[in-house]
């Protein structure tokens, strides 16, 4: 059961939702590896992140471009609460709400702009389609619905914040998931393999975010008891913004990889766990402030209510 | 006769930089009691690099003055008579400012910065 939990709360570190975010900007919240795997029946698993994520240099296409400014800085910081209950070993539902403590772009002498606020509250169904215990081979697929917290747009002296700023795009979406598992059990690791795509649907304001496709695959490695390593490899892409049905004026769209070591500590029900993310390609629409890394922090608790 | 030459010397030293300093900020009249009117916006770079700003000065007379701003696309930094612009992507962008006082009088003004970039 113990191999289980890890399992599980690994899992839970490795990607977590609200994945927008865009020019002139910082990435994504997606963290690491969270609330993927199916939920023990009758269990509840909770989980708490906060991610940090910075950025710091312009970049055209896939090249630093020569040109710095007007952007000096950028970062935010992210919270999350993710709460999801097993119905059976095959079928568990979820919950995420997150909160936007900052979003700020830092303009150096001429002053800072800072949006924070709720993103969405994600509401998934994950099932297990294939469990083959001979083969350590396992598949869930997961539908999500994403429902706007925050419909009106943030302003700055009464103007409308650029839309990397906002907390959360103002109009509902949807998310399908996938998640394939391959043990290896002769040297004691697991490879995985994660697929996400989100959809979102323009909001009053006529405004509607790129489509989003995540693809990560990883391998998670027994250190010593109660330890375990994760490395992952992730791509990202993002598409264009739409504006009245046109591309946005602001550049928008982008294709990311990430290496990403993570660190993980299990005892009983309870997980810690901490990574890294480290972009190693980065490729823009045109030019846009670009992602330097970004931290996250995981703690997981399963409730087993049998 | 010395302290006299010195002094006078200081005086005009003063009054040079005063005059040099007013040139750089000029004085824009607000707030006072006279007859609404928005004059004119100034902007001092009306094409700007995207790693350049344009500050943008609103001349008005009137009491209790208040300016509200908007760029479109982007933002104004700033509040008051006098602001700063600046975009990270090419743009003709539209900069709106509506000037009013506490008598109901309001005026709006518009211009355009031109961002481009360097290649």
């Amino acid at each position: 059961m113990n191999k289980f939990f890890i399992l599980a709360y690994i899992l839970t570190l490795i990607m977590s939702y609200n994945s927008y975010s865009q020019c002139c900007s910082m990435g994504s919240p997606i963290a690491g590896t969270t609330n993927v795997g199916i939920i023990p029946e009758n269990s509840i698993r909770t989980t708490l992140f906060f991610r940090n994520s910075v950025s710091d240099e312009y970049y055209r296409e896939d090249k630093k471009d020569k040109i710095q400014g007007p952007i000096q800085t950028a970062d935010f910081n992210y919270t999350g609460l993710m709460i999801g209950y097993g119905i059976n070993d095959n079928f568990s539902v979820e919950a995420e709400i997150g909160y936007f403590i900052n979003k700020t772009q830092d303009y150096g002498n001429i002053g800072k702009l800072e949006g924070k606020g709720l993103s969405n509250l994600n509401l998934s169904v994950k099932y297990n389609v294939l469990n083959d215990l001979d083969n350590d081979l396992e598949w869930t697929i997961g539908l999500m619905g994403k429902i706007p917290l925050e419909t009106e747009l943030q302003l700055y002296n009464e103007q409308t914040l650029p839309v990397d700023l906002q907390a959360a795009p103002r109009a509902g979406g949807l998310g399908i998931l996938s998640f394939l598992k391959y043990g290896l059990p002769s040297i004691n690791s697991n490879l995985f393999m994660m697929n996400r795509y989100e959809w979102t649907a323009e909001d009053k304001h006529e405004y509607q975010y790129g489509p989003f496709v995540s693809t990560s695959i990883f391998s998670s490695t027994k250190i010593i008891e109660h330890f375990a390593g994760i490395l992952q490899l992730r791509h990202e892409f993002r598409g264009t913004d739409l504006e009245k049905g046109e591309e946005s004026v602001a550049p928008t769209g982008m294709n990311l990889v990430f290496l990403s070591p993570q660190l993980s500590y299990t005892i009983d029900n309870f997980n810690i766990s901490a990574l890294y993310d480290l972009p190693i390609y980065k490729n823009y629409n045109k030019r846009q402030f670009s992602i330097a890394g970004a931290f996250s922090i995981n703690i997981s608790y399963l409730l087993d209510l049998n | 006769m010395r302290y006299v030459f010195a002094i006078i010397l200081g005086l005009m030293l003063f009054s040079c930089s005063d005059k040099d300093s007013n040139k750089n900020n000029p004085i824009v009249p607000t707030d006072s009691n006279t007859t609404f009117s928005f004059d004119s916006l100034v902007i001092d770079k009306k094409v700007i690099f995207t790693d350049e700003t344009a500050e943008i000065t609103a001349y008005a007379r009137g009491s209790n003055l208040k300016y509200k701003w908007k760029a479109n696309p982007g933002i104004v930094f700033g509040e008051g008579t006098k602001v700063t612009y600046t975009l990270c992507h090419e743009v003709v962008s539209e900069i709106i400012c509506t000037v009013s006082d506490d008598k109901g009088n309001s005026k709006t003004l518009k211009d355009t910065v031109t961002v481009k970039q360097k290649l």
